[in-house]
């Protein structure tokens, strides 16, 4: 009998290269900083910071602290699909507008799901340990 | 720019699973019935632009376009493979009417679609998840639809619809998929059935998303000299293509800049000043079930924040006998990605499917009398968009 299909199976092991605008945020949030780059050009400020603007395809040199509070632009809940690193289902995603920036935050809500409302005012929670990575971050709670 | 047409389309029927083709004999197929269709011998194939949005890591083949260029008119022509996400068999489309458009040839091929193959369970669930950076965003997991629900929420917010006229798009659209016997998902839904669906990313639920489908599609491009010897011609009246951020969602404003760029680009060369009534068809990409509103603003169809009441209007339905009135303006009259999407054709088949109605080969889904359609295509990470008008007259 012929066979109807042939199976394989690969592993491959990657290493991605940070890159100058992350490691920037990267290093921000862990003195617990949000940093943001401002375009020389359309004069937005961009956050995560990022080294070139999409609008003006300009270098983005200089850097923005961004202040730790904002608003709720909007929210999913995951229910399913494969979460790596591995969280507990159901859990919240934002996209939060802090104060002057051109540009949504994507991260995680760190606080219970109901409340959730476009249009709240929010803030940063920071995690204990931090070691340069985007899980310093613990994500966004409602302000005080 | 030369005048060019679509002298013939071919499509297979869009199915869950093939076991009986490899994906480069799958792809022939459409190949053959495009062939079929424009009475165009293979030999006579210029040039072939071949689409696939499927990645590397989930079919296991670092460049598909490799094995299945001998399946698609490929050897001793220039054969190139596209990618541009979901958009990608309009992109495909798109070269042939460049290569021909710029007097390369007179005769070229775009072809897309996709087996699905290659990656197995959860697999390739991961294998969809390096859509994302690998440095910022992977982390956050919440799958392909992720973009896709924070814009739906936030389109909520800022048109007055909600979860509900979501799904009546989806059971329009099923309707329509009904007429349309080569359309994957053609059984009727209730508006309970899709708002009662598991849910995936919040306000996303199982039934607000298109299927995975298996086929091909294929489009013959013409330069008018061989367009006016074929049996029939769907002329290329306009197209436009932008592209948005790459981190879409984080800069979302509501305003779909890159569809309504692309319209108004397509539409001021062919001449369109009202779409609603100088477009006699709109099939349009709708992967998620809000999105035939918000596109329907972008298109021009209505005023932004009005895509709700448009549809609520029945104005986009099909019409009744296929006969459309005044103010009418029928979308996917072939049931759209909502009922068939394989990811690498969807795109094309909007511009297949728009042919067939400017040509009058759409049978049961024809849109009566005909003359002018637009095709839209969109894809990446919620990125690239592409819009094309056909008429039946040339320009």
């Amino acid at each position: 009998m012929t066979q109807a299909a042939v199976e394989g199976v690969f592993e491959v092991p990657y290493q991605w290269v940070v890159g100058e605008g992350n490691r920037l945020f990267f290093e921000g949030l862990k003195e617990k900083r949000i940093l943001g780059t401002r375009c020389p050009e359309c004069r937005r400020i961009l956050v995560p910071a990022v080294t070139v603007c999409e609008r003006c395809s300009r270098e983005c040199r200089e850097q923005k602290l961004l202040p730790d509070e904002g608003t709720l632009t909007t929210f999913v809940v995951v229910h399913g699909g494969v979460i790596d690193p591995p969280r507990p289902l159901p859990y919240a995603l934002v996209l939060v507008r802090l104060e002057g920036a051109a540009t949504d935050l994507l991260h995680l809500w760190a606080a219970p799901l109901d409340g959730l409302a476009p249009g709240m005012k929010v803030r940063a929670v920071w995690n204990e340990d931090r070691s340069g990575g985007l899980f310093d971050l613990a994500g966004f709670a409602p302000a005080p | 720019m030369k005048r060019v047409a679509i002298i013939g389309t071919g499509q297979t029927p869009h199915v869950s699973h093939r076991t009986d083709r490899d994906e480069p004999e799958v792809l022939a197929e459409a190949v053959r019935r495009a062939l079929a269709d424009a009475e165009v011998q293979p030999r006579e194939i210029e040039a072939v632009v071949f689409g696939s949005a499927i990645s590397s890591i989930q079919e296991g083949i670092e460049h598909i376009g490799k094995w299945a260029s001998d399946f698609v008119c490929g050897w001793q022509r220039p054969s190139f493979r596209v990618h541009t996400g979901g958009t990608v068999g309009m992109a495909a489309a798109l070269g042939a009417i460049a290569w021909v458009a710029s007097g390369g040839c007179d005769t070229a091929l775009a072809v897309a679609g996709t087996l699905r193959m290659g990656a197995t369970g959860a697999a390739s669930q991961k294998a969809l998840s390096l859509a994302s950076d690998p440095i910022y965003r992977r982390g956050f997991s919440g799958g392909a639809v992720l973009g896709l629900a924070l814009t739906f929420r936030q389109y909520m917010e800022w048109a007055g619809v909600t979860e509900r006229d979501a799904a009546r798009c989806v059971v329009q659209q099923r309707r329509n998929a009904a007429r349309n016997p080569n359309a994957h998902l053609r059984e009727p839904v209730t508006e309970e059935e899709v708002l009662s669906s598991r849910p995936l990313a919040l306000p996303i639920k199982l039934l607000d998303m298109c299927p995975t489908s298996v086929g091909s599609a294929a489009v013959i491009v013409a330069s008018e000299a061989r367009a006016r010897q074929a049996p029939s011609a769907a002329w290329i009246r306009g197209f436009g293509s932008f592209a948005e951020p790459s981190s879409y969602p984080e800069r979302n404003t509501m305003e779909a800049l890159s569809v309504r760029e692309s319209a108004k680009k397509a539409y001021a060369m062919a001449s369109i000043r009202n779409p609603r009534e100088d477009l006699d068809v709109v099939e349009l990409y709708n992967a998620a079930s809000y999105q035939q509103m918000h596109w329907s603003e972008a298109l021009g169809l209505c005023e932004p924040r009005k895509g709700g009441e448009l549809f609520r209007s029945g104005d986009t339905d099909f019409p009744e006998e296929g006969r459309r009135r005044a103010g009418q303006v029928p979308i996917n009259p072939s049931g759209g990605v909502l009922a068939t999407n394989n990811g690498s054709d969807a795109a094309l088949l909007r511009l297949v499917e728009a042919t067939l109605q400017v040509t009058h080969k759409a049978g049961d889904h024809q849109v009566r009398e005909a003359r002018t359609a637009a095709a839209m295509g969109w894809g990446g990470n919620q990125q690239f968009t592409s819009v094309v008008v056909v008429g039946a007259n040339p320009p």
